[in-house]
């Protein structure tokens, strides 16, 4: 169950990166090992809580007979999404800018210490953003599965 | 379940039972009566009636697919319609067809062993003028009724009145509409009268008949026709207040045999096409006819021991005279200028009715993917049966056109705004501005939502028809209770 929320980041690992995967596993330089917090799960919540509270207005604080077509969920999703888009590359931009990311996941370096490549840039934490507004845009959808069933006017949005 | 036998003699008699019907669909009570509707009209063409008759036909199909039980809230079509026992509304009049009066009565036989007229001829020269002799009776007896009433002492005889007699039962009730300024109206209804008091012993069921509590209306001048340019219609309404006062006088005298007589009467008359009858009679609604209708719902409403229908040896113990009256005298009619107690009866159930029709009509198409829509499958195979397709969308067209007839005549019975307006739906009713609710939707969305909210309240246990109409009940219900705050 602590590795719920990375695993699922992980599906699209491909768009920000191993290293800002590893740094939010909670990989440490310094002893080689996971023994920072996982910030998959911090991040996770947050989605998972904001997903939550935007399906539930939407399907009991709107619960509009007016805005129950699968378009307007959809609209409501998109948001969902853009405000974790958001969430997302805050999350990462601010440690990256901070420096807060440990070197060994920031750059390759030859013997002399001498930088020779960044790892990681700052578009990764955008793509990291990327991943977020996804994965919260899934949060999204299953909860709205889950809690739609008794909404008096958008029960079957978007679909069933 | 009392039968309520009503009569209606002439083109009034069809038009007031348009207007019952309509308020019977709306949800007007009648005491658990089931409306047993025969009309009197020699002219079985004319286009009044045969509305009228469509107007029932559907209105009892519709009634007959509901499921009425004690759990049901719903009053839509509440009040049944039986047309088992005269089916085809009408009770027939022979030999008016393609005949004169004068051949109708024999005239031409009236003469003695010389070939010479004889007294009988005389009299009857002396009763019917040349006209009215040659006069047809295919559209009725057009404002002559020394013609109806001989031709209509008749029905008493027919199958019929025979049938009508045999399933009356102890405890069903007589209404009698009539107009009192033509023909068929003024001359039917003391004919009709005297034939249900004094109706034969060998008559099957003629003691309870007899003794029937009997209510009646007469319609005084409402409209006036325009004269014809051709002067070819025989009907004058310049004559129709002197007719009028005649026949007042004639009841004045003669007819104590009701337990209660309604009186309605307009000074403002409408000036309708001058037709003879036939199809071309087919007068707009009006608000006078609404009040007779109402007079029925109040006869239906009174209590069985009530000392005014008590009848001993074919007399009323008791007979009582019932007029009606406004608050404000206005040419456009609205809620607001009706007394209390006519509101009582009619505002709630015309304005939830209303409020159906309207969103049949204009936005029913629209939310077919609504949840009330889709958790109790009003879908296309709902929507293709004649229960929705032809029974109720034509009654609702009709209900509709009684509204905007009633609203363009003069005096005019305007309460709602009928036009479509999407945007400002609860305006609905003049008069009354509609509160604020506490939703994010409004219009014809609020009412799917009241609709969604409803739902969830049904007895599932009942067929489709009546789920339907239940849920729409109380739907408009809750509009008038949070929005229109009536």
């Amino acid at each position: 169950m602590e590795n719920f929320f990375g695993s699922i980041y992980c599906w699209f690992e491909s768009l920000f990166g191993a290293n800002i995967a590893e740094y939010l596993w909670g990989y440490n330089c310094g002893t080689q090992d996971y023994t920072n917090p996982n910030v998959f799960n911090k991040i996770g919540l947050l989605v998972l809580l904001i997903s939550l509270v935007l399906s539930f207005v939407y399907y009991y604080v709107l619960n509009s007979a007016k805005w129950n077509r699968w378009w307007h969920w959809l609209i409501v999703m998109f948001v969902c999404g853009i405000v974790n888009f958001y969430v997302g590359v805050q999350s990462v931009l601010a440690d990256f800018l901070d420096g807060n990311i440990g070197d060994c996941l920031m750059y390759t370096r030859d013997e002399n210490s001498e930088i020779i490549s960044q790892l990681i840039n700052e578009s990764d934490c955008w793509m990291f953003g990327v991943a977020n507004m996804i994965v919260s845009m899934i949060f999204f959808f299953v909860l709205s599965f889950v809690i739609k069933w008794k909404s008096t006017n958008c029960k079957h949005t978007p679909f069933l | 379940m009392s039968n309520l036998y009503i009569f209606g003699i002439g083109g009034t008699g069809s038009r007031v039972l348009r207007s019952l019907t309509m308020l019977m669909a709306s949800g007007v009570k009648l005491n658990g009566f089931n409306v047993v509707p025969i009309v009197i009209d020699p002219d079985a063409a004319n286009a009044d009636l045969t509305r009228n008759i469509k107007s029932m036909r559907d209105y009892k199909n519709i009634r007959n697919k509901m499921q009425f039980t004690t759990n049901s809230e719903n009053t839509f079509f509440d009040s049944d319609i039986n047309m088992d026992i005269i089916p085809n509304v009408i009770m027939p009049l022979n030999n008016t067809q393609n005949q004169t009066f004068g051949q109708y009565i024999d005239i031409a036989t009236m003469k003695d062993g010389n070939g010479n007229y004889d007294s009988n001829y005389a009299l009857a020269s002396m009763l019917f003028s040349e006209h009215n002799l040659k006069s047809g009776m295919e559209v009725g007896f057009k404002g002559n009724p020394n013609i109806g009433s001989v031709v209509l002492n008749q029905f008493a005889n027919s199958v019929d009145f025979q049938n009508f007699a045999a399933s009356f039962t102890q405890g069903d009730r007589i209404f009698i509409i009539s107009s009192i300024f033509g023909g068929t109206g003024a001359s039917g209804f003391p004919l009709l009268l005297k034939n249900l008091r004094a109706i034969a012993n060998t008559v099957s069921g003629s003691g309870v008949v007899a003794n029937a509590p009997i209510g009646a209306i007469s319609v005084l001048p409402y409209f006036d026709v325009a004269p014809d340019p051709n002067q070819k219609s025989e009907i004058d309404s310049s004559t129709f207040v002197s007719k009028a006062k005649a026949a007042l006088s004639y009841y004045d005298r003669n007819m104590t045999e009701t337990n209660i007589l309604y009186y309605v009467a307009d000074n403002v008359k409408k000036q309708y096409n001058n037709s003879d009858g036939g199809t071309e009679q087919k007068n707009d609604a009006h608000f006078i006819e609404l009040i007779a209708a109402l007079a029925i719902v109040d006869f239906a409403n009174l209590q069985n021991d009530n000392s005014c229908l008590q009848t001993l040896n074919q007399k009323p113990q008791n007979q009582y005279f019932k007029e009606f009256g406004i608050k404000n005298d206005s040419q456009q009619i609205i809620f607001s200028d009706l007394c209390a107690n006519t509101n009582n009866i009619i505002q709630k159930p015309l304005v939830r009715f209303t409020l159906f029709c309207k969103y049949l009509k204009e936005q029913i198409s629209d939310s077919r993917k609504q949840a009330w829509s889709i958790d109790n499958k009003f879908d296309d195979n709902f929507y293709n049966q004649t229960f929705f397709n032809t029974y109720l969308s034509d009654f609702v067209n009709d209900y509709m056109l009684w509204l905007q007839e009633m609203g363009s005549n003069n005096c005019a019975f305007c309460p709602f705004e009928l036009d479509e307006k999407k945007n400002n739906l609860f305006s609905l009713v003049k008069g009354v501005k509609p509160a604020k609710v506490m939703s994010f939707d409004s219009n014809y969305a609020l009412f799917d939502g009241y609709l969604n909210s409803v739902q969830k309240s049904l007895n599932k246990g009942t067929n489709h028809e009546h789920l339907f109409m239940e849920m729409f009940y109380k739907a408009t219900e809750k509009i008038i209770e949070n929005k229109i705050k009536l």
